[in-house]
């Protein structure tokens, strides 16, 4: 049977059907045993699964998550809740140089099986320190799996995935797409029909969400949803738009964007990270190492600019990768 | 027979604060069982659930974003 499910809620129930089956798997994070991670992932785990395995931390992510890698080299399968991706500096050392590292310089004899779960994004008016993405700066480290669902169905058969690696893996929800109350209402393209049966959505396949003839346009977490409202608008127009959501980041699925590409012959590649040295170049560089000739236009990037994100509600919303100017890109490819 | 799905008067505690439903978890028509969570409501950034009082097809009557208050019925269970 299947339901209606937030992301939010398809990756709670992922993780439970994990942790009754699995003894090694335990949860840590700030406030995870009472309050149950800020995305509700782990809601109702303290009186369920006891102190023991539900672990909230202080407020030291540099302690917890160096904690978690130790716990992994040791056989454990801890899943740490990072909250805010802004945050992840104060413990970047154990990710770029433990956690993603040891498997390779071990020969292979230490594994490294430890899923962080961390929310991206703005949109909200949390100000700079509270609104980044920066999928980009996890998703440069060699060794470290990045993974990024936009929907529920994906959240869950990928959270399953990502449990049953054997290594490291960074799982990523945008604030905005979880679902969660006190984030409003759910984005209506966040949710998906859920089986109740365990499943697993495999890394490094792009999902094509609309298909289209005319333009490509390429999103991660919300900018998905951006898209796909820009879709929309463009149909109205004439204009054929094909959404892809990449969802994964590494393993990144480069022969589906080419694929894509060579159909449409345009591209416009969303990405609420920062515009510079990111995800976007990533994506044309794809494309255009293949052949350059697939591109009948330039492509272009809708991004945020590289500038601290603003508190101020309209000019945070004048900055984000939002449908208006991602419709408004097509537009100009089209002309 | 039909039931009606009301929200319970002891969802939340104040009686003078209002609620929306964030999402119905079932499309309108659906199949459902006593006891299944049907829908989430929002009262004050706090998520509450909704649970589904009688097993048949479910009837939505209220949509989520509208204002709700104890007592009121937001669907029907036939």
């Amino acid at each position: 049977m299947s339901r209606i499910l937030t992301m939010s809620r398809a990756g709670r129930e992922a993780l439970d059907w994990e942790m009754e089956r699995r003894p090694e798997i335990f949860c840590l994070g700030e406030d995870v045993f009472k309050f149950g991670g800020i995305f509700g992932t782990m809601d109702g785990f303290g009186a369920k699964y006891g102190p023991e395995r539900v672990i909230s931390t202080p407020i030291s992510e540099t302690g917890f998550i160096g904690m978690a890698a130790g716990a992994a080299m040791a056989g454990m399968h801890p899943v740490v809740d990072l909250a805010y991706i802004d945050f992840i500096g104060v413990c970047y050392n154990v990710l770029l140089n433990c956690a993603s590292k040891t498997h390779y310089m071990s020969g292979g004899s230490v594994k490294v099986p430890m899923t962080l779960l961390i929310g991206t994004g703005g949109g909200y008016n949390n100000a700079a320190q509270h609104s980044q993405c920066l999928h980009a700066t996890v998703a440069h480290i060699p060794g470290a799996k990045v993974v990024y669902p936009s929907n529920a169905y994906d959240a869950k058969g990928m959270l399953h995935t990502a449990l049953r690696d054997e290594n490291f893996v960074i799982f990523l929800t945008h604030k905005g797409t979880a679902g969660v109350g006190w984030m409003g209402t759910p984005i209506k393209t966040t949710l998906s029909e859920v089986p109740d049966e365990p499943y697993t959505v495999p890394f490094g396949k792009v999902k094509v969400y609309r298909e289209g003839r005319d333009v490509t346009i390429t999103g991660l977490g919300m900018s998905v949803h951006e898209s796909l409202k820009a879709a929309e608008e463009l149909e109205k127009e004439g204009i054929s738009a094909e959404v892809v959501d990449l969802r994964s980041l590494v393993p990144l699925d480069r022969e589906g964007i080419i694929a894509s590409v060579a159909k449409t012959g345009r591209l416009i590649v969303t990405d609420e990270d920062y515009l510079s040295y990111g995800v976007s170049g990533e994506v044309i560089t794809t494309v255009t190492e293949r052949d350059p000739g697939l591109f009948r236009r330039p492509p272009v990037r809708v991004t945020t600019p590289d500038i601290p994100i603003p508190f101020s509600r309209p000019m945070e919303q004048a900055i984000l990768p939002l449908a208006g100017r991602i419709a408004e890109a097509a537009r100009k490819l089209m002309a | 027979m039909t039931t009606p799905v009301t929200i319970p008067q002891d969802l939340w505690d104040e009686d003078d604060k209002t609620g929306s439903i964030v999402v119905w978890l079932y499309k309108d028509g659906a199949e459902v069982k006593e006891g299944d969570l049907i829908a989430e409501v929002l009262v004050e950034k706090v998520t509450l659930e909704l649970l589904a009082p009688a097993s048949g097809t479910l009837r939505i009557k209220v949509q989520p974003e509208v204002v709700v208050n104890k007592g009121d019925e937001v669907a029907v269970i036939e």
